[in-house]
């Protein structure tokens, strides 16, 4: 095919979702990630997985950290960069007394780079809008929900959501392209720049 | 036409000295050969409670595509932080402007904010026991750095930004970037 004729381009994403920190310490037996994909009008996925559910697990040695180690694999083409994917994974816990409850959302934006990017992102969870609401929270131990977490990716219409963060996710994604410099996008920084920041 | 992407997060902001909530309206700025096709150039984050470490996540999605004529007025994003405080009173506590870098890549950037302080006694004897705080009428001081000599601040807390840039392009056009 020539150059000319490319219109679009593939983005593959490949990595997992590591661990979850919670620095106050992890009391549940049982936790569990899911994690969404959202993305713009332009993208479409490709071959892998764009959402999925993690196992059930606990903490080892380090009672902070919760490893899931839950593998991330997907190819997306689109022709326009604008709505480039983002990740929402939740953290939920499985508990004999409240059941299924939420300890958390968290966001994050797929790598727009090459290369191996290991990134956290912090655990955001609403809080209730009233204060019987709050009070109810804590006596039942169930704490308010987003009814569609993929609002967070969009970033408008959340009206003034109050939130409290508690705790943060760690993901490690390698981004490859194709055809993405051919369209004439430049994303890689300057090697000045690689340096300085290495350093 | 050269084309702009800006992916990324208003991730946090950190050592504002406030113990209720805080949230931020934005807004990006740039020059008159620039247009915004995709994404919302202005909003508003969530209201966030100060953490443990005294830093208020807001971890709010950018995404925005500039199309450009020329490089004259790159882009700045302007940050309006107010807090909201347990009966719902809001007021500003922070002002802050960043111009965003020339350079693709990833990009971490601290935006350092202020605020107008009380000039009397009475306003700032109002301002430690009620709250509320004096606002500008014209906010243009924000990204102009014009007639600010009369002005008195006071230094706030940093915002963090975390974005990525990509240009589309420039070089067809013979801007040299790198």
């Amino acid at each position: 095919m020539k150059d000319s004729e490319i219109t679009k381009f593939l983005v593959s994403f490949t990595g997992q979702i590591e661990y979850v920190t919670l620095p106050d310490g992890v009391f549940d037996d049982q936790s569990y990630i899911q994690y969404e994909t959202v993305w713009g009008p332009d993208w479409a996925p490709m071959s892998g997985l764009t959402s999925g559910t993690s196992q059930m697990a606990r903490s080892g040695v380090d009672p902070e950290r919760i490893i899931f180690n839950l593998p991330l694999d997907m190819v997306f083409s689109s022709t326009n960069v604008s709505g480039w994917p983002q990740i929402i994974v939740t953290l939920r816990a499985q508990n004999t007394i409240v059941g299924d409850v939420l300890r958390g959302y968290s966001l994050f934006l797929m790598p727009p780079t090459t290369g191996l990017n290991l990134t956290s992102a912090p655990l955001v969870r609403p809080q209730a809008a009233t204060l019987l609401g709050e009070w109810l929270a804590w006596l039942t131990g169930r704490y308010p929900e987003l009814a569609d977490p993929k609002m967070l990716a969009s970033g408008k219409d959340n009206y003034l959501l109050k939130t409290e963060s508690y705790g943060s996710v760690t993901v490690s994604l390698s981004m490859v392209s194709k055809d993405l410099r051919k369209l004439g996008y430049d994303n890689q920084p300057p090697i000045y720049k690689t340096v300085s920041d290495s350093s | 036409m050269a084309e702009l992407h800006i992916l990324g997060q208003i991730r946090f902001a950190s050592e504002f000295q406030e113990t209720s909530s805080l949230f931020c309206r934005y807004s990006f700025q740039s020059g008159p050969n620039w247009t915004v096709v995709s994404g919302w150039p202005e909003g508003q984050t969530v209201s966030g409670k100060v953490d443990n470490d005294k830093s208020v996540v807001w971890a709010h999605p950018l995404d925005i595509h500039y199309v450009t004529k020329g490089v004259q007025g790159w882009p700045k994003i302007i940050f309006q932080v107010s807090c909201l405080d347990s009966i719902g009173r809001s007021w500003i506590v922070g002002y802050g402007c960043c111009s965003l870098p020339a350079v693709p890549g990833p990009h971490i950037i601290n935006v350092n904010c202020w605020v107008p302080t009380p000039t009397t006694l009475t306003d700032r004897i109002r301002q430690y026991f009620l709250g509320g705080s004096h606002q500008l009428i014209q906010s243009d001081v924000v990204n102009l750095g014009l007639n600010r000599f009369k002005l008195k601040t006071k230094s706030k807390g940093s915002i963090q930004l975390q974005v990525t840039l990509l240009l589309r392009n420039f070089s067809q056009f013979g801007v040299e970037y790198k």
